[in-house]
Parts: C-alpha cells; sequence; structure tokens
C-alpha cells in the first residue's frame, strides 16, 4: 500500500511525515525518533504510550496516526522549559522519587500535562482518577501521586508569579 | 497490526458512497478504542476503515429543550460525563460512562461506538436501554429510527446492513420530576477492565409516584431489560426486602450468565444478586437525598 502524507504540529513545530494508512500514532512517532513514547500493551491498557492532542491526553496506540491530520501533539520532547531545566512536573516527579525504572514515566507525565491544565488545583481523589489508565509497577503509585501535587502546587506558584510580574 | 486502507471521508456522501463501493469489505470506525484492538487481535480483518471522526457534523450533541438529547457519533464518553443536561436527566448513564476503561481512554471512545461494538459487557448499554434510546441509522437515501433493544441482536451482532451508518443516538428524557439512577458492576478492577456482571436501575418520580426501570449486562448475549422485575418494583410504592428478593429472583430468571475468562457463570449469578440490592438500595437513598425526603 503507498505511504500517505500526514501533516501537523508536533511538539510546537509543524512536520510532514509519510505513514501507513494502517500505522498507529505510537508507531509513527517512534519510527521518527520520538522514542520517549513507550510501547507497551498495545491494548491501550498501560498508558506508557499516552501522548497530549489537542490538550487532551491520548493513548497514541489507540490513535492512528492519520487522526492526527492538522492536530497538535505534545510528547515529553515538547514539554515547555527553561534551558538546562526540566518542565516543573517532570523535576517534581524526579524529586518525589516517583521515578523508579522509568518505563511508564512519560506516560503518567504526560496524562498528568493534561489533567493539571484543566484541573490546576486537584484532590488526591481527581489525581487517581485521573491517573487510573496509567500503570507503574514499581513505585506503588503514592510517591507519583505526590509528585502530581508538587506539580499542582509548582505550576500555581509559576503562573503566580507570571501574573504578578505583569 | 494486519494492513488496512483507511478512508476519512469530509462529510456523510463521502462515507455512503464509500461503503456503497466496498462495503463488504469495510469497517466504520468511531474513536476506534475497540476496532484497533479487534484488528491487532486478527479478531477482524477489514480491508478499509472508514474513519467517521473526520465528519465534523457527527461531533455535536444537540439538546431539544427538555425531549431529549441527540448525539453524534464522534462525541466521546467524556464529553457525555461533563454534559450537565445529561448528568440531570439521565444519571445511570453517566455512571456507566465512568465505568468505562479510563479518564484518557474515554477521551476517544464513543458513545454511539461503545453501543455499535455491540458487545455483552457494554457499559452503557444498560442505562441507555432503561432510557429507552433509538438509533439513528442513515443511508445514502434513507434514514430509520431503531429502539436499541431492536438495534442490538447478538454479541457483536447488530440490526445494521453494510451501506448504512448510525449516525446519531437519540435519548429521550424521562418526562418526570426527578430522575435518578446507578450503574453498579462488578470487575476484577475498578478501571480497564470489563464487567464480569453489571446492573443499571432508573427511577423516574411522577407526582412523587416512583417508576423503576431495570437492565443488566455482560449476563446474557445482549444487555436486556429485565421487564417481570420492573412490573414487581412498579405494583406498589414500598420496597421491602421480601419485594427486593423478588426482584432478585425475577433477574436471575432472566439471564443466562456464561463461564469464561472473567469468571465463572455461578459467580455471575451470585454477584448480580448483590448488585441488584446494591442498586435498589442505592436508588431509594437518592430518592431521599434528591428528592427532599419524599
Amino acid at each position: 500500500m503507498p505511504k500517505r502524507a500526514l501533516s501537523f504540529v508536533l511538539n510546537g513545530e509543524r512536520v510532514e511525515w509519510e505513514v501507513e494508512a494502517s500505522d498507529t500514532l505510537l508507531r509513527a512517532l517512534r519510527e521518527n525518533g520520538l522514542t520517549s513514547v513507550k510501547r507497551g500493551c498495545e491494548e491501550g491498557e498501560c498508558g506508557a504510550c499516552t501522548v497530549v492532542i489537542d490538550d487532551e491526553a491520548q493513548k497514541s496506540c489507540l490513535v492512528l496516526a492519520l487522526e492526527v491530520e492538522g492536530k497538535s501533539v505534545l510528547t515529553t520532547e515538547g514539554l515547555p522549559a527553561a534551558p538546562g531545566k526540566l518542565h516543573p512536573i517532570q523535576q517534581a516527579f524526579v524529586d518525589e522519587g516517583a521515578v523508579q525504572c522509568g518505563f511508564c514515566t512519560p506516560g503518567f507525565i504526560m496524562t498528568t500535562y493534561a489533567f493539571l491544565k484543566a484541573h490546576p488545583n486537584p484532590t488526591d481523589e481527581e489525581i487517581r482518577h485521573a491517573l487510573s489508565g496509567n500503570l507503574c509497577r514499581c513505585t506503588g503509585y503514592l510517591s507519583i501521586i505526590k509528585a502530581v501535587k508538587a506539580a499542582a502546587a509548582a505550576l500555581s506558584n509559576q503562573s503566580g508569579a507570571a501574573e504578578g510580574g505583569r | 497490526m494486519r494492513a488496512f486502507d483507511l478512508f476519512r471521508p469530509k462529510d456523510l456522501y463521502q462515507a455512503f458512497d464509500r461503503l456503497e463501493l466496498n462495503g463488504h469489505e469495510t469497517m466504520l470506525m468511531s474513536g476506534g478504542t475497540d476496532l484497533l484492538i479487534w484488528i491487532k487481535k486478527g479478531l477482524v480483518s477489514p480491508k478499509e476503515v472508514v474513519d467517521l471522526g473526520s465528519i465534523d457534523s457527527l461531533s455535536h450533541t444537540e439538546l431539544r429543550g427538555n425531549d431529549g438529547v441527540l448525539i453524534g457519533t464522534n462525541v466521546s464518553l467524556n464529553r457525555i460525563i461533563s454534559h450537565p443536561e445529561i448528568k440531570r436527566h439521565c444519571p445511570a448513564l453517566i455512571e456507566a460512562c465512568e465505568a468505562h476503561s479510563d479518564a484518557v481512554v474515554r477521551n476517544k471512545a464513543t458513545l454511539v461506538g461503545n453501543v455499535c461494538s455491540a458487545v455483552p459487557s457494554g457499559d452503557t448499554i444498560p442505562p441507555l436501554l432503561c432510557y429507552e434510546a433509538e438509533v439513528i441509522i442513515q443511508t445514502s437515501c434513507s434514514k430509520r429510527q431503531l429502539p436499541l433493544s431492536q438495534f442490538l441482536v447478538g454479541p457483536r451482532k447488530k440490526n445494521l446492513s453494510k451501506t448504512e451508518i448510525v449516525t446519531h443516538l437519540w435519548i429521550p428524557f424521562p418526562k418526570a420530576e426527578l430522575s435518578v439512577g446507578v450503574y453498579r458492576r462488578a470487575s476484577r478492577r475498578r478501571a480497564l477492565d470489563l464487567a464480569q456482571a453489571a446492573v443499571a436501575c432508573t427511577v423516574f418520580l411522577h407526582q412523587g409516584r416512583p417508576e423503576y426501570r431495570l437492565a443488566v449486562g455482560a449476563l446474557s448475549p445482549v444487555p436486556v431489560r429485565i421487564r417481570e422485575g420492573e412490573r414487581v418494583l412498579n405494583e406498589t410504592y414500598d420496597i421491602d426486602k421480601e419485594k427486593v428478593e423478588r426482584v432478585v429472583n425475577s433477574v436471575q430468571k432472566a439471564i443466562r450468565p456464561i463461564t469464561d475468562v472473567r469468571g465463572s457463570r455461578e459467580y455471575r449469578f451470585a454477584v448480580t444478586a448483590e448488585l441488584v440490592r446494591e442498586s435498589l438500595s442505592l436508588c431509594q437513598t437518592r430518592i431521599k437525598t434528591e428528592g427532599g425526603g419524599r
């Protein structure tokens, strides 16, 4: 089958790729070097392949690459951060020891990114609910939940500081 | 994954043209969270997938006053969950959507897709049966509207020809001063699992008089209403222990659970009894709290 043209915004930059019609977004991203997007179960269960599409978290194994035509896709490679720094969510995961083997981490971080944009001051229950589609076999989740709370606090300080500085 | 071609129509006419040309080799996709897994596992092998997600006109909900809501094929489960009028009129449907998969998959999975997958454990189907939802089906030259109970004919089998598309779901809102409802299910884990048994119970209060409806999922080839149980519930106002057990009996008589990887037939019978008791008790509590002590 001939390859098909795909045009979308990846991590803030427009890209033009050629993909197979039946390629999942997961496959297309990894084949183009975005290896933070992890291939876990490929059945929509583990959440390791989670990316943010137009502000919504999506499991990229359940999205066909051609479905993102004209859309905006964000992976951990594209998280906005100051030069030499991590994004506050990434930093919170490091600080709280929420990373052990690290395989699930990019997925958790992207789910958290979309979640905190919509819910800047979440309760523990809301965090657990939001992360219910991401599996971690190492941490036991508690450090991840702490990291999300810390990230929420850091992001709200950041936006408070930005508003104060205007 | 087995290779297939993908067609992304801009409008329904393009989609109908495609189906009329090679409908027998084509499968429709709305959300696709089931379809892509079925293709990957080799359960289905379409030569071409027609992705309805590219058709903007199917991406909306349309409220028709207090009569009901029309839900386009591309409306995700998370959009249903956050719809205030659906929440007010159809609370059991909201609970069922929340039980489906997980918070991320629900950004992609659609209500119409869940119905059209037509699996016995489809979470949204039992409450939609209680609300007497109707499926709106179109071809290039015709349109028909079918009660959901007539649309589903067996596991993954539905009353839909190869040139037809389910464009919308119509959910009539109950004509009642209060609508309460619950969806309870048994599953091995809370998120990311299919139901072993599921019960939807809705109660509509008409001038203080309750009208109960009851449906079950994952316990028969297609989810079904339990008419005998409803008759027992609606014969008098009050619900006592003896009446609850009569309802449990009527449910157990109506279901045909199987033994599979998720649970045994015996377990499903037992857990269903518990789910029915819990659902009825929760409904009564909610009538009291939401109905101001009626």
